[in-house]
């Protein structure tokens, strides 16, 4: 993982801020131990740095520090209906890893955290335990789909971005196995894939990528891979068997002639890789909590954060009509392609 | 512009005379000050320290650049081993010990000090625990009151160790020629850091800055816009510089502009707004 230095600014976790109560964890040791240059400072609670309100997450993301802490609070929660939920009627998700090293200017993260810090939460045993727990309490009642979770695991962070530090993929990899009435969903943009080769591809485990077209990669996705080596991990692990969704989420407004470019985009995913075996395709306009997108405003200086949405029911979003002329036109140009049946949209 | 509080005068006086700050007032604080920095003493202890900070930093709400930062300089005790006497500290974590309150400033800019604890007492014949590295009277109040002005990235505490403090031993009296020379001696350090953090903060430019919130106001008022209309021009000047990287300046030509009617005003500003938004 390199991210591009600035100059006058910190390495990315120059300091790490450990609760005290998360130095009882073996994997504290472990992260620490492998990033033994970083100056640590003994914190009480992870919320004295991460939820300060004057900070600024904007510079931050220049030198993120890492917070290691203590879940004390919820483990896991209901799917947001601004998600998709994959037509599952037990639609959750949960976050160990909070925030991203990934510079998006579109991610609600931006909007939702005060700070651009990194959050590890250390205690990921517990987590396990609450989602059995919810496993069996939904497994007695059958009208809640036979028992049946589907689980997004990283919609708080691109949590493969970390597994050199915090070796959580073989933990969850596990975990998928033990329990085959849980599906797991992973959501990458990275190209960290390599240490998926170590497993077997797990049915109950889905990897879904989220692309865009080059232009808008290098226009608002900074720090992330670009689209070609992303289809390359795509048709590597698509190789192995592993379950691959793309989410075309969010799709953005690139422009007077976004229709030429995301037509251009479609084809190119099509002659890199098959997809006849992608198991399912995800597509979103850019929407986002009117309140997070307040704090954009305040903080970013990306047409992102200053583009003239509409504010329905709390969410912000494109024109109607520019929204349903986007999705329209994407899933047309998809359906060309590839099985509508398989095309979800949010 | 770099704000600089010190407790006492002979903590400030080589910093003073490096930089050639003139003295500009005496009441209600000691204050010096030239084109980039100004600095003030505050007396001894957390109460001044307050209201010294907020005296110096009152007028940073008001500035447009974010290019502004403060700094608390003076010298401390140690409460352990891991610094020695002469160390320049470059806080990461300061405690007020009575309040039991913690502040952590965002050390994002890179720098060679050493880096520790400090926690700010009240008097110094209490009979405190040594939780922290270090200990003065006014860090905690300063970063309280100086991160309600600014963000925490733009606050430091830079501290030179003046003495080793023990448990049951009499304060060393430390004579204004050893601290005079303990803070010159670290002079060169102490304004590397500072140039670091000026230029990491001259790199990050708000979006709107001085001259574009001029604008926005001179056609506001010759165009005679509503408030909503105002709002909304705001938003609209804001997306085209964000997405052209560079500010609307052929809008230059409304500054004279006076509407014959509202029908007209609106129209002309439906006009601007999508010239704006293309």
């Amino acid at each position: 993982m390199k991210i591009s230095k600035q100059n006058y600014t910190n390495e990315t976790f120059s300091h790490i801020y450990i609760e005290k109560d998360a130095l009882n964890y073996p994997l504290t040791n472990e992260i620490t131990s492998k990033l033994n240059k970083s100056k640590i400072v003994y914190i009480d609670n992870y919320n004295e740095i991460f939820s300060r309100k004057n900070q600024n997450p904007f510079l931050q993301k220049l030198s993120p520090s890492l917070i290691l802490a203590v879940n004390r609070g919820d483990f896991i929660y209901k799917g947001s209906p601004l998600c998709h939920d994959f037509e599952q009627q037990n639609f959750y998700y949960t976050n160990f890893i909070v925030n991203c090293l990934f510079d998006c200017d579109y991610c609600y993260l931006k909007g939702m955290n005060f700070s651009s810090h990194i959050l590890f939460f250390v205690n990921l045993s517990d987590y396990f335990h609450e989602i059995s727990r919810l496993i069996n309490e939904i497994k007695e009642r059958p009208e809640r789909g036979q028992g049946k979770i589907y689980l997004s695991i990283s919609y708080d962070s691109d949590i493969l971005l970390f597994e050199g530090i915090y070796p959580f993929l073989k933990e969850w990899i596990d975990f998928a196995e033990a329990n085959p009435l849980i599906t797991i969903e992973i959501r990458t943009k990275s190209t960290n894939y390599k240490k998926f080769l170590n497993y077997s591809p797990l049915e109950n485990l889905i990897i879904t990528w989220s692309i865009s077209p080059q232009e808008a990669i290098e226009k608002y996705e900074k720090n992330t891979p670009s689209l070609e080596r992303r289809l390359l991990a795509i048709s590597q692990l698509l190789q192995k068997g592993w379950k691959i969704n793309l989410a075309l989420d969010p799709i953005l407004y690139i422009g007077e002639n976004w229709q030429e470019k995301y037509k251009e985009f479609i084809n190119s995913i099509s002659k890199k890789i098959n997809l006849k075996k992608i198991n399912a395709i995800t597509l979103g306009v850019f929407r986002i909590p009117v309140d997070y997108l307040k704090r954009f405003k305040k903080f970013f200086k990306s047409p992102i954060a200053f583009f003239p949405y509409q504010t329905t029911n709390g969410v912000s979003t494109y024109p109607e009509e520019l929204k349903s002329e986007m999705i329209e036109f994407v899933y047309s140009e998809l359906e060309k392609i590839y099985n509508k049946t398989n095309i979800y949209v949010v | 512009m770099l704000y600089i509080i010190s407790a006492i005068d002979i903590e400030a006086r080589a910093i003073i005379k490096y930089l050639n700050l003139k003295k500009t007032t005496d009441r209600p604080f000691e204050t010096y000050q030239n084109e980039e920095v100004h600095l003030v003493i505050s007396g001894v202890g957390k109460i001044n320290a307050a209201g010294a900070t907020s005296y110096l930093l009152k007028d940073t709400l008001k500035s447009y650049t974010h290019n502004d930062y403060a700094i608390n300089i003076g010298i401390c005790g140690s409460l352990n081993n891991k610094f020695n006497v002469g160390d320049l500290v470059l806080v990461n974590k300061v405690v007020d010990y009575e309040r039991k309150r913690k502040y952590y400033t965002d050390i994002l800019v890179e720098h060679n000090l050493k880096e520790g604890s400090i926690q700010s007492i009240d008097t110094l014949h209490s009979n405190y625990e040594f939780e922290e590295d270090l200990v003065d009277m006014e860090s905690s109040a300063f970063f309280e009151i100086a991160s309600k002005f600014l963000s925490v990235h733009q606050v430091y505490v830079l501290k030179i160790v003046s003495d080793k403090v023990s448990k049951n031993q009499p304060l060393e009296r430390l004579t204004n020629k050893y601290i005079d020379e303990l803070i010159r001696g670290k002079l060169e350090e102490i304004l590397t850091f500072t140039k670091s953090v000026s230029s990491l903060l001259k790199q990050f430019q708000p979006l709107l800055q001085q001259q574009d919130e001029e604008i926005i106001k001179k056609i506001s008022i010759s165009l005679k816009l509503t408030f909503s209309q105002m709002k909304q021009f705001e938003k609209a000047y804001a997306y085209f510089k964000s997405n052209k990287k560079v500010s609307p300046l052929f809008l230059k030509e409304y500054f004279n502009y006076i509407p014959k009617s509202k029908k007209e005003r609106d129209a002309i500003f439906e006009d601007l707004k999508t010239k704006l938004y293309k």
